[in-house]
This record gives C-alpha cells, sequence and structure tokens, in this order.
C-alpha cells in the first residue's frame, strides 16, 4: 500500500458494559503493540450515524468488537471481511444502522469511506450487567486478538514482523 | 388470546420489543413496550470519585454522550456548591447546542423523516435517508453530511475528544477556545443555519402542501392529550442547557416551574411489575394508570413538549417558525405526536441560530473558564434538555466526593408511559377484528412511538447488529398462527 493511505484501528463497544467493551480493551491493547505514522488508533461507543463520521476519510481500517451470535463458546474469535458484510441501509426504529448498511449509506452518499475492512469480533458473554471488566473467558481472547491486529498492520504496510514494535511501555 | 410481537433490531439479546396481544375477535386487548435490562449501574457508580462521573456516564448511550456529559457535569457543580463563570456556562452551551443540531438532523433524515418525505405505506426498502434523499434531491443528502461533518469537528474542538466529550467538569471547563477556533465555528454555525431554513423548507413543500399527511398528523390515532414538560429561560422560552423546568396542563396553563433539585418534588416514578423501566408521573397529579387527560399524572418530555411548556423560542427565525407551527396547528398546546417531527425541525434551526450567537459573543474566547471548587461535597441534581426529553442526574457524596448514591431520569424514561399509551392507541385504530396485518399497517404502529424517538441505545453495540422485524401471531395457548417478517 502507499505511504499517502491512513489505517484506522477502531475499537468498538461500550466499556463500561462488561464483554461489549471487549473491541476497545483489544483496539488498547493493540495500540501497546504496534505503532506507525499512517496507523491511528481510535475508540468509538457510537452506533449508526456517528460510526459513519468516524470512519470516512480513512483507506482502510480494522475494526474490534463484539459479537452476539451464541453460536460458539464466549471468547471465541471471530474474523469478518470486506465480502463478508452484506447489508441495505434499513434504518430502523431506534438508532440502530448496521456496520453493513453504514458503509451502503456512505457509497451511495458517495461519502468516501474505507475500501478495505477487516473486523476481529469476540463472542461475548455478558453485555448487560455494568462493570469495566470483560467476564474471564472473553477476557483470555484480548492478546490473542491483539496480536492478530498487529499481524494484519504489518501485512497492509509491508514492514518485517516485529519492526514497529513499540519498545517502551508505561501502562498506568 | 392472541399475541403480535413487533420486535425492533436490536443488537443485544432480550433487546426492546412491543407486545401486542388481540382477544379471540382479532381486537387489541393491550400493548407492552419492553426495553432490555442493563444491570447494576448503581452499584458500578458507587464508591467513584464524583468528578469521574461526567467522563464515565458518557458511556451509557452511543447516541448523546453530550447530553450525559452536561448533565452530569451540572450535578457535580451542585454536588460542590460552585457557579461555574459566564464562559464556562456559553462554551458548555454551545457544544451542547451544536449536538442538538446534529442529532435533531440525524432523527429528521434517518428516523422519522422517511415516514412523511417517502410515505407511510412505502416499501420498506425506500423507507429510509435513501428514498429520502432521491425524493428531495442529492444535494440534500450532501447537505446531510456536510453538516454532520462540521458538526462532528467542532464538537472535537469543544469537547476536547473526537467521540465523547471530556472538556466539562465540576466548576466549569478544562479547556476553552482560541480566537482561530472560535472563527471556525462561527462560519460553521453560519452554514448550520442555513441548513435549518433548508430542512423546514422540506417539512413545508414535502409534508406540509400534502394534505393527506397533514391529516395524518392531527388524526385522532396519534393524539394524546398530556401535560407537557421542557426547560425554559427567565422568559420562558426554550432552552436545552438551562434554566427551570416548567410543565404545563393539557390546556397550555402552567402546572409548575422548577428548579432541577426539586425534581422529587414534583415527580415520582411508578412500577410495573412486567418491565424493569419505571414510569415517572406528576406526583401532586397521581398515577392513574394509562390514561391521558387533565387527570392523570402522566406527561411527555419532547420537542412538541418543549415548544407547549414554552412561551416562544429565544432567537427570531425559530420563532417566526414557532409561530408558524401553533397557527398551522390551531393554536396552543398542540397534542398531535406526529407533529413532534416538525416541533424537532423548529428545535434544530434554534440550536444552530444560538450556535451561532453564541460563536459570535467575544466573551467565549475569555480564559476565564473554571471556578476550582472548595466547598465540601455532598448532594447535587444536574439537569439539560437531551433530545429525547428532560435528563435529570442526582448524586449524592460522602465528604470526600465519593459517590454514595446515584438517581437518573433519562429522556426517553420519561415519555414511556406517553409512549405505551400512542402505540395502543395506534394499535387499537389500525388493527381491527379480522384485520390483516401488512408492512404498512405495522409501520404505521411504529410511527407512533418513533415519533418519540426513543432510544434504547446505552443499550449495547455487539454485533450482528442487524435482526429481522418479526410480527407474529400466536394463539392463546403461544402456537404461532401467522408471521410477517420485515425483510
Amino acid at each position: 500500500m502507499s505511504e499517502s493511505e491512513r489505517i484506522l484501528v477502531l475499537g468498538l463497544g461500550n466499556p463500561i458494559l462488561s464483554d461489549d467493551g471487549v473491541g476497545i480493551y483489544i483496539t488498547q491493547a493493540a495500540s501497546f503493540l504496534f505503532s506507525h505514522s499512517q496507523v491511528t488508533y481510535q475508540e468509538s461507543s457510537l452506533a449508526g450515524f456517528g460510526f459513519l463520521d468516524t470512519i470516512s476519510g480513512f483507506d482502510r481500517i480494522i475494526i474490534a468488537d463484539s459479537i452476539n451470535w451464541q453460536k460458539n463458546p464466549p471468547g471465541t474469535v471471530i474474523v469478518l471481511k470486506t465480502e463478508d458484510l452484506k447489508g441495505q441501509p434499513y434504518l430502523r426504529n431506534f438508532h440502530n444502522l448496521s456496520l453493513a448498511g453504514t458503509l451502503t449509506l456512505a457509497d451511495q452518499m458517495g461519502v468516501p469511506r474505507p475500501k478495505e475492512i477487516v473486523i476481529f469480533a469476540v463472542e461475548v458473554k455478558d453485555c448487560s450487567t455494568f462493570s469495566e471488566r470483560c467476564t474471564p473467558e472473553v477476557e483470555r481472547a484480548i492478546p490473542e486478538v491483539a496480536q492478530m491486529i498487529v499481524e494484519q498492520l504489518e501485512s497492509w504496510l509491508g514492514v518485517e514482523k516485529g519492526a514497529s514494535v513499540v519498545e517502551e511501555v508505561q501502562h498506568d | 388470546m392472541k399475541k403480535i410481537s413487533i420486535d425492533p433490531v436490536t443488537r443485544l439479546e432480550g433487546h426492546g420489543k412491543i407486545d401486542i396481544f388481540l382477544d379471540d375477535q382479532g381486537r387489541v386487548t393491550n400493548c407492552y413496550f419492553l426495553v432490555p435490562e442493563l444491570r447494576g449501574f448503581e452499584k458500578f457508580c458507587e464508591g467513584r470519585p464524583v468528578e469521574e462521573l461526567p467522563r464515565i456516564l458518557t458511556r451509557i448511550c452511543g447516541v448523546c454522550p453530550e447530553a450525559h456529559h452536561m448533565a452530569s457535569a451540572k450535578a457535580c457543580d451542585a454536588v460542590y456548591h460552585v457557579e461555574i463563570p459566564s464562559t464556562a456556562k456559553k462554551l458548555r452551551e454551545l457544544l451542547y447546542s451544536i449536538f442538538f443540531v446534529a442529532d435533531h438532523t440525524v432523527h429528521f433524515y434517518a428516523l422519522g423523516g422517511p415516514d412523511f418525505v417517502v410515505g407511510p405505506e412505502a416499501p420498506v426498502a425506500e423507507r429510509n435517508v435513501l428514498g429520502v434523499i432521491r425524493k428531495v434531491g442529492l444535494e440534500a443528502g450532501k447537505k446531510v453530511i456536510h453538516t454532520r461533518s462540521m458538526a462532528h469537528e467542532a464538537l472535537t474542538i469543544l469537547g476536547g475528544k473526537a467521540i465523547h466529550p471530556v472538556t466539562a467538569l465540576p466548576g466549569g471547563m478544562a479547556k476553552g477556545i482560541t480566537e482561530e477556533e472560535r472563527k471556525k465555528i462561527e462560519g460553521y454555525t453560519k452554514e448550520m443555519v442555513e441548513f435549518g431554513k433548508f430542512t423546514l423548507k422540506v417539512v413545508e413543500d414535502v409534508v406540509l402542501a400534502n394534505k393527506a399527511y397533514v391529516d395524518l398528523i392531527l388524526s385522532d390515532t396519534y393524539a394524546h392529550k398530556t401535560y407537557s414538560m421542557g426547560t425554559v429561560d427567565q422568559k420562558n422560552r426554550v432552552n436545552f442547557y438551562d434554566g427551570k423546568i416548567r410543565v404545563v396542563d393539557t390546556q397550555g396553563k402552567e402546572f409548575v416551574k422548577f428548579e432541577a433539585k426539586d425534581y422529587l418534588n414534583v415527580l415520582a416514578e411508578h412500577v410495573e411489575p412486567w418491565t424493569y423501566l419505571k414510569f415517572p408521573y406528576l406526583k401532586q397529579i397521581g398515577w392513574k394508570g394509562f390514561v391521558d387527560g387533565q387527570e392523570s399524572g402522566a406527561y411527555k418530555a419532547t420537542p412538541l413538549s418543549r415548544l407547549n411548556a414554552a412561551d416562544g423560542m429565544a432567537t427570531p427565525l425559530a420563532q417566526a417558525e414557532y409561530e408558524r407551527f401553533y397557527k398551522t396547528l390551531g393554536g396552543k398546546p398542540v397534542h398531535a405526536t406526529l407533529a413532534t417531527h416538525w416541533a424537532r425541525v423548529i428545535e434544530l434551526l434554534y440550536a444552530a441560530e444560538r450556535s451561532l450567537e453564541l460563536a459570535q459573543d467575544l466573551e467565549i474566547t475569555s480564559g476565564n473558564i473554571r471556578t476550582i471548587p472548595t466547598a465540601t461535597p455532598d448532594e447535587g441534581v444536574g439537569c439539560v434538555e437531551a433530545p429525547r426529553g428532560t435528563l435529570y442526574h442526582h448524586y449524592i457524596t460522602d465528604e470526600k466526593g465519593i459517590v454514595q448514591k446515584v438517581n437518573l431520569i433519562v429522556g426517553t424514561t420519561n415519555n414511556h408511559a406517553a409512549i405505551s399509551m400512542s402505540i395502543k392507541k395506534a394499535a387499537m385504530g389500525l388493527i381491527k377484528k379480522g384485520t390483516t396485518i401488512t408492512d404498512g399497517i405495522l409501520n404505521k404502529i411504529e410511527m407512533a412511538f418513533r415519533a418519540y424517538d426513543p432510544c434504547f441505545a446505552c443499550a449495547t453495540h455487539s454485533l450482528p447488529g442487524e435482526m429481522p422485524l418479526v410480527v407474529r401471531i400466536l394463539s392463546p395457548e403461544g402456537e404461532v398462527l401467522d408471521q410477517v417478517e420485515r425483510f
């Protein structure tokens, strides 16, 4: 990819609702592992249009999110790519515009949006209890997914494995 | 008894839904509006330093973090008994007014507007923001996106962060704005005023020019005579950030005007066994069940209620629209729930005009933005008008400022009883013996509660994001007799 391209690593979720915050924790963990001038890390609890405002202007995005399919054990990592996202921008009763719907909307309205998207989602257990920590099953997936994000970034940027590792990390 | 379920899309297990119960003759007997339960909020807040709450409570809601940020900061000011400097107040109101422009824009063009601009009977695939754009032109779509984008940037400057604002804190603001930033925001707000005027023109051309729509708005199916609540300034004009809370009765006469700190003297909360969400009502009148009228304590706190509860708007263009609104709809107060959409657009114009006034205020760039709290913290209430209704944050702390107790009444909760009544009335009006449930009927029932812009985004954001909307008709034994899927 060219040096002018911008990559967004976006953690989605609510960090005060248990497992719903997993995407945000993953993004924070990845930002400790890898840093690059073309990469921006951001977190968001916004839905629908707010999401469109956030992703507009980036060339590629990696999204870390929770997923509530209830098809897999909590903590299972699911990877989705652009071609997996299908959907129409049906706007529902509430403020719920799906990711696929948001992208379709951006295309039809001529809003610049990322052409390449990879989503890392973690199957959740509890998203309805106020807490700043995930359940243990989901928490265990955080370092694994953070590493997967770093590998995706290295692959896109064509950098050597481990080349942009943040050497000194200060934790609070 | 048969049961119809309208199951709105959500990202959550245990999502919000509407249950409509029919008798054996196929007539509506009752409706229940249910929302997901989130657990442990009080416990989560207790034991934290109170000054953390303005930052952390923005996470309650993925749609209106700014509203919680402001109510929370104001509650903290009250907890610490501190008067914030004039510039800090103006900065907060500027941030908040711009947020209103962005939020009301989305509602009109993407959520509520499609019913009118595209039509309530239009296929679901067209009844969305793209359908609106097709009808009013691609230029309109570009204006919507541009307005959102300007608001996003202005809110980043004022809120200190791209998404969840962090700048309001006990005693004022953490940062001010430079002259360069002020100029930038002034430019944006000028464009927002033009956008507000444009949107009112859309209302006029597309909605008001269509007699069928006006008849629908004024039809009895969508009418409820309730008390109206809204925040007003010293001249009883609408204000979103500060003032006293005024309630007018079903005739438009002032019933009570009170300060936020006294809210528990005016409001009480009714509990039903079938939902965890409470039903606030006017204490002095009392809870009389899901009924409207002068003798029922149920009230509304919506854009329409705010207009009803006030004597006017504080900016010239919005005031002219306010007058036209009541002239067109037959005088004050208006009880047509669907007129809330029009009221919301008038508020959008007011918010844009107010933002421009504040951006042009010479004091806005002053460095005097915070009064350091020195008093011993104890208890405080903060209140703002959120886009969906009056928002109350009430905190009690110990002498070190550690939270002991938190109580919130959020915008949509105020309207819980009214929403339930509106759905029931619409369902009873639209579903009769032998009625086939079509998409159009389903949508017209949804319209009854969509007007309130009910928001449960304070739930979670987990994928997969979309689930089909299903209407189920069940036998008294719970057997599914018929099922209609939206897509």
